[in-house]
Parts: structure tokens; sequence; C-alpha cells
């Protein structure tokens, strides 16, 4: 199961734009994300984008494995703003994680 | 009606007979008992001057840009007047209207004859060309503006002006030839989050000579449209240019420039079309 970004409001492109910084996605180190950000992984699916978050490594590797050639962009964004555009789905996890 | 010698006199034009002055004259003396006596257009009969001069005021010219029910109503008018049908073509159909009809019915009837002419056209071999070739014009400029609006989301430095620009030039073309829609909201949102405005650097705001500034003028005045609902205006493709020439910056593409090929769907390239058949498109 996936967690998205769904800002209202806005359009998840502008929220990543306003709110997050452009990371080479290929190169980004999970480990080395300062505390309290998380990747945003911007996906091209054709006629819409999703905005998924990278919450583990194991997730982050799985957005940019080989096979999946769709566009994509990643955005470090805080887990305060992420906060504000997101479900109850992604606050429990990141309540679980300690991220809140 | 009552008709007086000088109602029959006003027909006449520069004192030759028209066909309105015969038939008024014709009614004027069957008023008075007695049979028409008028012989013009080269015609001596006046029985037969009549019918000719009837025939013509039964054939209705339409000026010009009329409108159609002004055009019916007109017509409606003559019929009533004379006595008989009057017909005209209008824009390809054949109306005729008799004594006593009503606009709304002769409307009715155009229309009706217009939506079938178009429905035989669209199953003739023309029409089915012509259907084809726009939903090939169609597909193309969708792809276009799809690949239009992934190179904004994902590969666009907004940072780089004459790139931004460019992006403008791309992304409107397509649209306009196929009126599809711009995305409104992902464009401004994102023009916005990039620190451009609506209206940038307009009146008194505007410097001729700060590349920057007439740079982010152009981008401002291409998001006034896209916020006012109305395609960019082609103009900015001339005003780019200038642009271009006044600051002494490169030719710039979206598209790639190793290959002559765009990406259809997306910036991936299996689904390929031609740069060049898209500029025949858009021509």
């Amino acid at each position: 199961m996936g967690y998205y970004v769904n800002p209202t409001g806005t359009t998840k492109e502008a929220f990543l734009v306003k709110n997050g910084e452009l990371v080479d996605l290929k190169s980004l180190q999970f480990e080395a994300i300062p505390k309290g950000k998380l990747p945003v992984i911007l996906v091209g699916n054709g006629d819409f984008n999703a905005a998924g978050i990278a919450y583990s490594a194991a997730e982050l590797d799985a957005f940019r494995g080989p096979q999946d050639t769709r566009l994509k962009r990643a955005y470090l964004v805080s887990v305060a703003d992420l906060m504000t555009a997101t479900n109850s789905d992604f606050h429990s996890l990141a309540g679980k994680l300690g991220l809140a | 009606m009552r008709l007086s010698k000088s109602f029959v006199n006003s027909f006449l034009q520069d004192g030759i007979p028209t066909a309105e002055y015969v038939f008024w004259h014709a009614k004027w003396q069957k008023s008075r008992g007695r049979g028409p006596s008028i012989g013009v257009m080269g015609e001596i009969n006046p029985r037969i001057a009549l019918t000719s001069a009837i025939m013509q005021l039964r054939h209705f010219e339409a000026p010009f840009a009329s409108y159609l029910s002004s055009v019916i109503f007109q017509m409606i008018k003559i019929a009533n007047l004379i006595g008989y049908s009057v017909n005209t073509d209008f824009n390809g159909v054949l109306l005729l209207v008799t004594p006593g009809d009503t606009v709304e019915r002769v409307v009715q009837h155009y229309h009706r004859q217009k939506e079938l002419a178009y429905q035989k056209y669209l199953a003739s071999p023309e029409g089915q060309r012509a259907i084809t070739e726009l939903e090939a014009q169609l597909r193309l400029c969708q792809s276009i503006s799809r690949y239009c609006v992934d190179y904004l989301v994902f590969k666009l430095d907004f940072k780089d002006l004459n790139a931004v620009i460019a992006w403008l030039e791309a992304y409107r073309a397509p649209i306009e030839a196929s009126e599809l829609k711009y995305q409104y909201k992902l464009i401004l949102d994102l023009f916005r989050a990039h620190g451009f405005e609506v209206d940038e650097n307009s009146l008194d705001k505007f410097v001729e000579d700060d590349r920057d500034n007439v740079a982010r003028f152009l981008i401002g005045q291409a998001l006034a449209c896209i916020d006012q609902r109305v395609y960019i205006n082609p103009a900015f493709d001339v005003q780019a240019e200038i642009w271009r020439k006044m600051f002494n910056e490169k030719e710039f593409s979206i598209f790639p420039q190793e290959v002559t090929k765009a990406p259809n769907s997306n910036l991936h390239e299996e689904e390929a079309v031609t740069v060049e058949e898209t500029k025949k498109e858009e021509v």
C-alpha cells in the first residue's frame, strides 16, 4: 500500500514545488535525508501524476526500479507539510514511525 | 388593402417600371375592373409581363449576411402580399414560404435540412476522409499537448526564461489547433509556485530593455490568457521571436533535437510522431 500526497486547493505538482526541495532521485540516499523530511516521488502516469511518499529505504528503491521507466521527479518535503496534504493513513504511519 | 395610384407609382425606379410596379399596377387595374396593361422588360404583352413580374417577385434575393429569421419574415411578407409562394437559397438550403406561413416553421425546416445535409456529408467519402483527418489531427495535438504537460512537470527549468517561453509556444499551438482546453489549474499553480504571476511586469513595471523583465512580461501575458480561459494569442510567438532577437537568445525547442521525432504520449519514445508532421498539421 502506498501513501500519496493530495493537497486541497492546489495541485500536487505546485505543492511539491512550493514545499519541497528538488533532489536527484538516482543518487538519493535514504539514510542521508535530514530528520523530519521524507522524499516524495512525483510519477507520470500519462493522464495524471501521482505523488508517492517514500517512507522507507525499501519504498524509495521501489520507486526507482530499473524496469519502471515512467517520468519521475523527487522532492524532499518536511513531514509537517506532508501532514497538511495527506490522509489519516499517512498520519498514523507517521505516528508509528515517530515522524509526526 | 386599398390601392392608390401614388402607392403603385412608388415602385417606379427613375420612371422605369419594376416587377413590383407591374404586379401592383395589375392589382390596381383589377380593383378598377380592368386587366393588366403594362408591358415591360421587352415584353409588350401585359399578361406575359405580369407573369414574368410575379416569377421575379417569387424569388427572393437575401442580402449578404442577413439573419435567417429576418429573411424569412420578409419572404412571408411578400408571399402574403402577392398571394404566391416565395423562394430563396439560404446557405445552400432552398427555402419556400407560402402565404400565411410562420417564421418558426421555416426556421425549423432550414435547420432540419442543414442537419440532413450534414449527415449526408458525413456519410460521403469526402466526409469520411475529413473525419479521419480531423481525428488524426486531434490525436496528434492531444499527444503533443500531453508531451508538453509532461515536459512542464518533469523537465522544464523554470529558471531558464527562454525555455519557459519556448514551452508556452510549444503548448499553445496544438491546443489552439485542436480546440483542446489548457490544463488551467496545473499550469497556473505550477507557474505561481515558481514565482510567476498573471500580468507580471505590465504597465508601469514594464522595462523594455531589461531581458528578464520583458520575458516575465511575455510569460505573464500568456498566463493572463490561460487565467481568463482563452487561448494564448498567436502573437505570443512573434513577441517571443522579437524578445530572442533583442536579447541575443538562441532558439529553444522542448522537443528532442537529436532526432526529428517528438515523443507521443510522454517523454519516452515508444509512440513517436515526427516534428515535421506536427508542423504540417499545425499549418
